[in-house]
């Protein structure tokens, strides 16, 4: 197949593009709204779990020598214990796809452009993510650099001009700080990003293998970056916005709103737009590729990029049909999408373990 | 509900349109898989054009994990509250 290996810069590019996302625009709230201005904790503590699942997703790609994950959960879980954990694994990542474009649709849709039909937020960005996933996984690479870099700017940029907006006096807790509000803020923040490491058990297989220890470096140092931005965007939140910041449903949005050099720069809200459709694009389409390898490993399939257009049309209308309300969808990803993702982690935690107990596969493969 | 039949009618058919020149020399799992998703995707779209809400694959999740990430949830608010 041609354009599907990449390099370990390459790979750690993705890692971040997919962890910061639309994550970086939907999670700093919730996560603020539990943690209140310890968030950052939570983020540590979370970030934490991530780099630890990281580092077992790394170990299975070492250890079954570059081989797909569907082929490494046949040979540990056997045949007919690998199946049903497999198609559980590729209907979350639908779901996950869904849950990126519905997340965009309902940004744009209770800020900007409140009466747009949601078809003509989420068939677009669908549409771009698939075409893109068809291209590979090395033309997605190289793109996501680009896009990777203009994100990082603007969120630094809103974060540096509101300078003259933050207060860190309004960081110190209002009661007495409790470890439970701390944990509940890092649950929130396990489901969306870091459990949503799990993926990139199924696109380790595209790095070259004699790469693979270096892509280990590169993939830490970007969830390490994620988790730096991750504590920066919460800090400066609470610095801006105090105990109240976890009512701000947006939290990037609001900051980029409150920018106000008089006469030159002012109210670059639509900045946090760009950010958001950028990052939903990238995380979907990356799901798209990890969910693509996964169902042609699993039914092998020649020629199966044929499938990616009415994979997305079927991804499209799961979409508009998902959510009543914006407030359900908030529940949702907030509250059942870290058990969701976890269905998918103990399996691949327990793949680790099995792994460890059993003697390496010959060198064939 | 006539946009709606549109906006689904629409891609559908480029689609089943375009199947035959996708998947001419595709084996007979890809094409398959290939009717499957159509076929998934028009019982979607009827779902959305109707607002039916039977198919929506959140309730399975919520019947199968609700249960669970409602206590999690419910047991770390409700420390934090007191």
């Amino acid at each position: 197949m041609p354009n599907d290996r990449i390099g370990p810069t390459q790979a750690a590019v993705l890692l971040l593009a997919f962890t910061l996302g639309s994550s970086v625009m939907f999670i700093p709230s919730p996560a603020l709204a539990a943690a209140g201005t310890l968030t950052w904790l939570s983020v540590l503590v979370s970030g934490s779990v991530g780099l630890g699942l990281l580092g077992c997703v790394l170990y299975l790609h070492r250890r079954h020598r570059g081989r797909s994950l569907v082929a490494y959960y046949r040979e540990v879980f056997g045949r007919w214990l690998a199946a049903p954990l497999l198609l559980w694994l590729m209907l979350v990542l639908v779901l996950m796809i869904a849950n990126i474009v519905v997340g965009m649709g309902n940004f744009f849709t209770s800020t900007m452009m409140v009466d747009t039909p949601l078809f003509y937020l989420h068939a677009p960005v669908l549409l771009a993510a698939a075409c893109t996933a068809r291209a590979g996984i090395e033309v997605a690479a190289r793109l996501f650099m680009l896009f990777l870099n203009v994100i990082v700017l603007m969120i630094i940029v809103i974060l540096a001009v509101n300078l003259p907006n933050y207060q860190p006096q309004l960081l110190l807790p209002q009661y007495a700080p409790s470890t439970l509000p701390v944990l509940h803020g890092a649950y929130v923040l396990y489901g969306f990003p870091y459990s949503e490491v799990f993926v990139f058990g199924l696109l380790l297989e595209h790095v070259r293998l004699r790469q693979r220890v270096a892509v280990g470096r590169a993939l830490v140092g970007a969830l390490l970056s994620n988790i730096v931005l991750f504590a920066g965007i919460v800090l400066c939140a609470g610095m801006t916005f105090g105990p109240l910041s976890g009512q701000r449903s947006y939290v990037l949005y609001e900051l980029a709103r409150m920018i106000e050099l008089t006469g030159t720069v002012e109210r670059i809200e639509s900045i946090a737009g760009i950010v958001l459709i950028a990052g939903s694009y990238i995380k979907a389409t990356i799901a798209f590729i990890a969910l693509h390898r996964c169902m042609a490993r699993f039914f092998q399939l020649k020629q199966s990029r044929a499938l990616i257009l009415p994979l997305s049309l079927a991804i499209l209308f799961i979409s508009l049909t998902m959510f009543k309300s914006g407030t359900k969808a908030q529940e949702y990803w907030t509250s059942l999408w870290p058990m969701i993702t976890s269905t998918c982690v103990l399996p691949l935690l327990a793949a680790a373990v099995l792994s460890a107990f059993r003697r390496p596969p010959a060198r064939s493969g | 509900m006539l946009p709606h039949i549109v906006e689904i009618a629409l891609p559908l058919g480029w689609l089943i349109g375009s199947a035959r020149s996708t998947l001419r020399s595709a084996p007979a799992s890809t094409r398959l898989l290939y009717a499957l998703l159509l076929a998934a995707a028009a019982f979607f779209g009827l779902d959305y054009i109707v607002s039916g809400n039977w198919a929506n694959l959140n309730d399975v999740m919520e019947w199968s994990l609700g249960w669970a990430a409602r206590d999690v949830t419910r047991l770390l608010q409700s420390a934090a509250d007191q």
